[in-house]
């Protein structure tokens, strides 16, 4: 199958600093793809490369057949990837409908304000705020915020999301609910994730398969299991000595 | 706000009363304070679109109204055409200059744009003090207007007044609109704003364009009224700093609340200039925009808007941000 997501021979240094390094893979439509490493690795670069806020030195970015490398990052997210921030952004004075309504009106090129609003309601409903909807978006719980990242994403029409540590923060059962959320993008929206994490137990359920980054390099990807038990893996996360591939 | 699409009949049926006060023989007095009330406020309603709804602090509007009177005041010296023919002229000059200063500096941020729009003022300044054909330091003399005192007063009035109403007209457009949106969500943060497609540098310069369009057209008229230029005055900070204290006084967010906040600065302004004496009242003036700025930082029309809407009335259309 052709990938919808196709990063080949991305590099990208901050001065003397090598942030990411020749890192190639692909996400095929409708897979759920986490993106792991220490802190440190280059995993939310890799977003900020792909969302266009970042330019590589080297290295190219297709989705499907259109080339994301070069273009501005608003042309990045009309082109149909959206994207949440580590950090929760939600624009604090409007409230939390009209914070989808505003992804609707510019990642879509929705010129009625009126159907933007309707649109954002359906979304909101999907994620669970229908009834906040009237609320200011700075007055959500963090969990409510990850949730609206995620509707104001939606309401791009993306084909690809990019998120980034929806999880983390959250309370176990805040975190069940965000597994279920994610499986419904991809069962009931067709969408494609890729996704950064820290909290394990939400990329080995939700992911079918895993990249590992570690000092701005690939150096694992396969299924979940495979990467529980790479020994190179556990050695850049737990330190262990294999003896091995060295 | 919800369930309040009467706010703007209101409005405007007042600015059309206040069109035929003239015919009730006020005072020129009156007629004068009125006349800078209305250009004030129309000059802060413009700014604001970019300065409240977008976010980016502009200190420079007053080059584009010193344009527009020097660009119409040519014209009327050279071929004799009358500002008020030429001031939509006056605000495509200012609008141009608009897209030369707004294309490098709406690319900087925050303090560093408004920082840029100071000096811009300064440098227009010195461009027209040397430029033999403004007149330089000399000034430019212009023709008088044709009318007896009165008349003057009643047409400048009436300029003025539709100027504004364009301006109102124009903000409630913006406000209202995807555009409008566009601005806010730059406003409330650029990146996160990027990420969900909006193209900011091109909303940021098409707001700028539009205020400095109207702000082009105001020097105009208000040029053409002094009959004599001279860039210590219409390149004056002062102006621009008044647009913004207004804006900000009667509240950025709302295409009404320069309006407001430019009633009670004027009001409060000549109150306190006539009973206290002028020192004292630049003085008084700046406390209580301090105490404004303070307690009220969505300005005094936030005391009669609600912050957020009711329950039951939130189901209605045009439920704008808060």
């Amino acid at each position: 199958m052709k990938p919808l997501l196709d990063i080949q021979g991305v590099s990208k240094a901050f001065g003397g600093l090598q942030a990411l390094r020749d890192v190639t893979f692909q996400v095929g439509p409708g897979e759920i793809v986490g993106l792991i490493g220490p802190n440190g690795s280059g995993k939310t670069t890799l977003f900020n490369v792909i969302s266009g806020f970042l330019r590589p030195e080297q290295g190219a970015i297709r989705l499907g057949e259109l080339e994301l490398t070069r273009l501005a990052p608003h042309d990045v997210a009309r082109a149909g990837v959206g994207r949440t921030f580590q950090i929760v952004r939600p624009f604090q004075g409007l409230t939390v409908l009209d914070n989808v309504a505003a992804a609707v009106l510019f990642g879509t090129g929705q010129g009625d304000v009126a159907a933007a609003r309707r649109r954002a309601e359906e979304l909101l409903a999907f994620v669970g705020l229908a009834q906040h909807r009237h609320s200011p978006a700075g007055q959500l719980t963090l969990s409510q915020k990850k949730r609206l990242e995620v509707a104001k994403a939606l309401g791009t029409e993306p084909r690809l999301l990019l998120l980034d540590e929806v999880f983390a923060g959250l309370n176990p059962r805040e975190i069940d609910d965000a597994i279920a959320l994610i499986f419904r993008l991809r069962d009931e929206l067709s969408l494609t994730v890729l996704m950064v994490e820290h909290v394990m137990k939400a990329v080995m359920q939700t992911c079918q398969r895993i990249v590992v980054l570690s000092y701005g390099q690939k150096i694992a990807e396969g299924t979940p299991q495979a990467i529980a038990t790479d020994p190179q893996v556990l050695q850049v996360y737990l330190g262990v000595e294999t003896g091995a591939g060295h | 706000m919800v369930n309040r699409p009467r706010d703007w009949v209101y409005v405007f049926g007042i600015l059309l009363a206040l069109g035929l006060l003239p015919l009730a023989q006020p005072s020129e007095y009156v007629l004068s304070f009125l006349y800078f009330l209305f250009s004030y406020a129309a000059m802060a309603v413009a700014w604001n679109v970019l300065g409240g709804f977008g976010g980016y602090l502009s200190f420079g509007h007053v080059t584009f109204f010193g344009t527009g009177a020097y660009v119409t005041g040519l014209m009327l010296v050279h071929w004799g055409w009358s500002p008020l023919i030429t001031a939509p002229l006056g605000g495509l000059a200012a609008a141009l200059l608009a897209l030369v200063i707004g294309y490098p500096t709406l690319r900087l941020r925050g303090p560093y744009f408004t920082v840029v729009t100071v000096v811009t003022v300064l440098i227009a300044k010195i461009v027209v003090l040397n430029v033999p054909l403004t007149g330089a330091a000399m000034g430019l003399w212009m023709p008088f207007p044709p009318w007896d005192p009165f008349t003057s007063r009643v047409i400048f009035y009436e300029a003025v007044l539709v100027l504004l109403l364009a301006a109102l007209l124009m903000a409630r457009w913006v406000q209202h609109a995807k555009f409008g949106f566009g601005l806010r969500v730059i406003r409330e943060d650029e990146d996160a704003a990027a990420a969900i497609g909006v193209p900011a540098f091109r909303l940021k310069l098409g707001a700028l364009l539009l205020s400095a369009f109207v702000c082009g057209m105001v020097g105009a008229v208000h040029g053409y009224d002094r009959s004599y230029l001279h860039p210590d005055f219409m390149f004056d900070l002062h102006p621009s700093i008044m647009m913004v204290l207004m804006a900000l006084f009667g509240g950025r967010d709302h295409w009404l609340g320069p309006l407001v906040g430019a009633v009670a600065v004027m009001i409060t302004d000549e109150l306190l200039t006539v009973y206290v004496g002028t020192e004292a009242a630049r003085m008084l003036f700046g406390l209580l925009l301090i105490i404004v700025v303070l307690f009220l930082p969505e300005g005094v029309i936030s005391l009669r808007l609600p912050k957020k809407p009711p329950r039951a009335a939130a189901a209605g259309e045009g439920v704008s941000s808060p």
